[in-house]
């Protein structure tokens, strides 16, 4: 054997390996202990622990923390929660799936292939969704039958509820189940299959304020999938709860009179841009997509020919007619095109090369001045000062006034239309033509406005030039009432005329409403200055036409819009209106009385209050219940 | 024993000779077993299934061997003569630990050099052993130790046990105490110096239960109540004794254990793999691993009989020494019979660095067999 140089260490004593044995025997006996219970647990209490393992399982349940709540400015609810009581299944434990999913079906109403397909889908140990808010009976169905099922149990979870129904139902939108694309990215905050989401309007806009935190509870379960005690509970956390500028009781209002109608009212607050009501008809009940909306009904919503599902108020585009000339006459008297006291001639018609371009007046206004122009809706006056400015001049005002692109709400606006050569040669692949700057001057040819624009014009006409970003969040509270978010009015630009302008525009719109020939007389308010403007839009061009016909005898799609937006009160306006009644075969003026109603409404409900809370002051600090949205700033 | 080497027949023939092959058996089956069964035991989690751990623990067993292969090269002499330079490395490594290392669980524990990571305190425990068996290699006479040659001894050991339970990871800690314990007592102890560190450790018991911290406390105390906290620390431990005793004599099938699938099992590819064991394999199964464990052992110990020296036997004796406690509280843990301490099973539980170390451990036993002394000096 080769001589380790390591030789120099001593040999093993014999003591050492003694001790060695010694471990031996210890190490043996201490092993010996382990196989003991082994046997003891495995052999003799064997039989238990398998029963218990079959049995007394352990589930996870889903918690789902109820959504926070959406109030009106006044504190009035518009979205909560109510329990709704869901069916759940978790294959896993179900014994006979195919029996199981068919009494399901049938329960539920549910087709049984796509029900059965999308439970071979899901994640076995996972409880899945069959069926949200079920009725008491089928519930009852389903305790009684409990034992014959396993695997399928009813948990009570929160479900949304929009108590005014249709009402405001654009604004606050609705929830749906996180689609895929959603998932995707949403799965880093904690989102997962088969969750609900904000879909639409301020649910959507507002979830992350909104959603309330869902998670696992770990129960202890047993084979019949009842809980029998919690392992690991969830703490719940609630959503937070949003404010809206929305007074609820004029939105109520607003609906009520476009009950028949279709189009869209939007009420501003002119001091800041708040949205005090937004209307779009036809609406629809968010409540029906609360615990995931039937397929039916969802087929019927999206092939409904009038889209209830679209917001008109911020999505609807149509040619703004008369309400037009209001931007026309800032563009008149700012460029100078013409005086405010200087007279032009109105024939009735206005000759332009081949074409001859009427008056809505038959014979003519006669000699006719900016105010009553605008009083009267003088198209002639329109027509020569349109053409003096041209396209170029009439866009750029347009634009000013937030004319041709979105207005900054958000949640997917359309910004409508201001045509130009630039336009027109990138759309078309032709020039501009003259004649086409007439159609524009009355908000006929290209032009397309949406009503919340309509609404930020007048609001702007009404504060002097402030172009406000409207808003509907006014604030987000936590549960406990911690602020989270507060809106801060955004100007989105100061326009650029001076107040001399604004006061004769404003003259023009209460001659209007006031003034003997005016064409929105029925939108007079007794005690209240009120200023307005009617539109009527034609939706095909009158050579098409020819004579006036009936609106009943045109189909629905080539009847005229009509427009109406307003502001009152004249001298200290609080309530800037923009009305329009889409193809409702209806002149501007029809929907005057409309306004009347709402701005009447509106400022007796303020002017009480203003009046209760100074009677309170005299007594002591009035409590801040409520804000009058007419004594801000 | 197999044949006598005579002086003729070569080194590699002889180290064929010599070799135990009932340990490297016993090693392999293990190993095997424990890749298998982590599979079992993450087959039903999507994200480990697709990191494939059971591929990667079979990835590190492979690597284990090839260390041990390596280190059946060199006499044992080789490693024990840089123990204290080895010792160095460990210590700067568990200090490095403390200031950069990854937290995992709330310790800790790793070290990461790019797409590897370190747990130091597994080659603390090596490293331990060879310094002692170092130590206490070289000493003379059969004189049993006393204070003198006791303390730097003690010195040697407390400071990477302290810089183990610092991390926190209070199991391993007391594991490396525990396997030095036992070595020193192997070479023996004055009587009167045996009495006073048994009457201190009494002394100390209830001291040392305000250090801990209160999970800690909590898992020790459910020991012996487990129903007393069933929704916290004793939860753990019952939803373990369950999953073993649900697999009765011959177990529900591999990859049919219920328990582990349901989730709540913790760790159970690393801490509570013997759980899945025994439920899925059954009192057979487990009886079965448990008996590899025995022989593995125990033919660690007749290595240290055998020993060439009292440097190699203290080596085998610390080693072997080392499974045991690894397996008595890992095992323990899983039968609910020991606190929950993250102590894994070695060569079965998931782990790169204890895999590695064990098969570096296992390789140094074989080595201190290979080069034991021949028969011809045991009679003389």
């Amino acid at each position: 054997m080769k001589e380790s140089p390591f030789n120099s260490n001593p040999a093993t004593s014999d003591a050492l390996r003694r001790r060695v044995l010694i471990f031996g025997i210890c190490f043996g006996l201490i092993l010996l202990g382990l196989f003991i219970r082994l046997w003891n647990l495995q052999v003799i209490q064997g039989e238990k622990f398998r029963t218990l393992s079959e049995d007394n399982r352990i589930a996870y349940r889903l918690v789902q923390s109820p959504r926070g709540m959406v109030f009106d400015s006044n504190g009035e609810l518009l979205a909560d929660n109510r329990a709704s009581f869901n069916i759940y299944l978790i294959r896993e434990n179900v014994k006979k799936l195919k029996q199981t999913i068919r009494l399901l079906s049938e329960i539920t109403e549910q087709p049984f292939e796509e029900l059965y397909k999308r439970t071979r889908l899901a994640n076995p140990f996972r409880p899945f969704l069959i069926k949200a808010d079920i009725s008491r009976k089928t519930m009852a169905f389903l305790e009684e039958h409990k034992p014959e099922y396993p695997g399928v149990f009813v948990q009570v979870t929160p479900l949304r509820q929009y108590p005014s129904k249709e009402q405001a139902s654009h604004l606050l939108g609705y929830l749906g189940e996180v689609s895929n694309r959603q998932l995707q990215r949403l799965k880093k905050r904690n989102y997962r299959q088969g969750d609900l989401l904000g879909q639409y309007g301020v649910e959507r806009t507002q979830e992350r304020f909104l959603r309330g935190q869902s998670g696992f509870k770990q129960v202890e379960v047993d084979a019949y999938g009842r809980e029998l005690r919690i392992v690991r509970p969830f703490v719940e956390k609630a959503g937070n709860n949003v404010y809206l500028t929305i007074d609820m009781e004029l939105q109520q209002k607003a609906e009520e009179l476009f009950e028949a109608h279709e189009g869209s009212i939007v009420i501003l607050d002119p001091s800041d841009g708040a949205i005090l009501a937004m209307v779009s008809k036809p609406s629809f009940n968010p409540n029906i997509f609360a615990g995931g909306i039937d397929a039916k009904d969802w087929k019927g919503l999206m092939k409904d020919p009038l889209k209830p599902l679209e917001n008109r108020a911020i999505r609807g585009q149509y040619p703004p007619g008369s309400i037009f000339k209001i931007v026309m006459g800032f563009a008149i008297l700012n460029e100078k095109v013409a005086r405010s006291n200087e007279k032009i001639l109105c024939h009735g018609s206005f000759p332009f090369g081949k074409r001859t371009f009427q008056d809505w007046k038959k014979g003519g206004h006669g000699p006719i001045d900016f105010i009553q122009s605008l009083a009267q809706s003088c198209d002639v006056y329109y027509y020569t000062s349109g053409h003096k400015l041209g396209i170029e001049k009439i866009a750029h005002y347009a634009r000013m006034f937030g004319l041709g692109s979105p207005t900054g709400f958000g949640a997917a606006e359309k910004g409508g239309l201001v045509p130009s050569d630039a336009w027109k040669r990138r759309r078309f692949k032709e020039r501009w033509y003259e004649g086409e700057t007439i159609s524009v001057s009355i908000g006929q040819g290209f032009n397309l406005i949406t009503p919340m624009q309509a609404a930020n014009l007048i609001a702007t006409v009404a504060n002097g030039g402030n172009l406000w970003k409207p808003y509907v969040v006014e604030k987000v509270l936590s549960p406990d009432g911690k602020p989270l978010f507060e809106s801060r009015p955004r100007l989105i630009r100061k326009i650029p005329i001076s107040q001399k302008i604004f006061r004769k525009v404003r003259e023009g719109l209460k001659e209007a409403v006031h003034g003997e020939k005016g064409t929105a007389k029925k939108a007079r308010v007794p005690g209240v200055s009120v200023a307005g403007k009617t539109g009527t839009a034609q939706t095909v061009d009158l050579k098409y036409t020819g004579r006036k016909r009936k609106p009943e005898e045109l189909p629905r799609k080539f009847r005229d819009h009509g427009w109406f937006v307003a502001f009152a009160p004249y001298e200290n306006p609080s309530i800037a209106i923009a009305i329009l009644g889409e193809n409702a075969g209806r002149p501007g003026s029809f929907f005057a009385p409309y306004a009347k109603e709402l701005i009447s409404f509106y400022l007796k409900k303020n002017e009480t209050r203003i009046l209760a809370s100074n009677d309170a002051t005299e007594e002591k600090q009035p409590a801040p219940l409520k804000r009058a949205r007419g004594e801000r700033r | 024993m197999t044949g006598i080497a005579t002086s003729q027949s070569s080194p590699f023939q002889r180290a064929v000779a010599q070799m135990d092959w009932l340990l490297v058996l016993a090693t392999l089956l293990l190993s095997l077993t424990g890749i298998y069964m982590i599979y079992s035991a993450i087959h039903s989690n999507p994200v480990f299934l697709k990191n494939s751990l059971h591929l990667k623990q079979a990835l590190w067993s492979s690597i284990g061997l090839c260390v041990l292969l390596t280190i059946l090269f060199f006499d044992y002499h080789f490693f024990t003569r840089w123990a204290y330079f080895f010792y160095a490395l460990v210590i700067v490594l568990l200090i490095a630990v403390l200031f950069s290392g990854q937290v995992v669980g709330g310790s800790k524990r790793w070290l990461v050099f790019g797409p590897l990571r370190l747990q130091p305190s597994e080659l603390a425990r090596l490293a331990v052993i060879l310094v002692l068996a170092r130590y206490f290699g070289s000493r003379v006479g059969e004189e049993p130790v006393g204070f003198k040659e006791l303390i730097p001894a003690l010195l040697l050991v407390l400071a990477p046990v302290l810089l183990i339970v610092r991390q926190p990871d209070l199991g391993t800690g007391l594991t490396v105490f525990l396997i030095a314990g036992a070595m020193v007592l192997a070479v023996g102890v004055k009587k009167r110096v045996l009495i006073t560190i048994g009457c201190l450790v009494v002394a100390c018991a209830p001291l040392g239960w305000f250090f801990l911290k209160e999970y800690q406390r909590r898992r020790i105390l459910t020991l012996f109540n487990p129903d007393a906290d069933p929704l916290g620390a004793g939860y753990q431990s019952m939803q373990s004794i369950i999953a073993v005793g649900s697999g009765e004599i011959w177990g529900k099938g591999l990859l049919q254990g219920t328990q582990s699938r349901l989730h709540f099992l913790p760790e159970k590819h690393t801490d509570f793999i013997f759980s899945v064991l025994s439920e899925e394999l059954g009192f057979i199964g487990s009886v079965t691993v448990l008996a590899l464990f025995v022989i593995f052992i125990l033919r660690c110990l007749s290595a240290a009989l055998n020993a060439a020296d009292q440097e190699g036997a203290l080596l085998a004796i610390g080693i072997a020494t080392a499974f045991f406690l690894y397996v008595i509280f890992n095992i323990g843990m899983t039968l609910g019979l020991m606190p929950i301490v993250g102590i894994p099973l070695p060569l079965v539980s998931y782990g790169g660095s204890a895999s590695i170390s064990s098969f570096i451990a296992i390789g140094l036993v074989l080595n201190v067999g290979v080069r034991r002394k021949s028969l011809s000096s045991m009679f003389s």
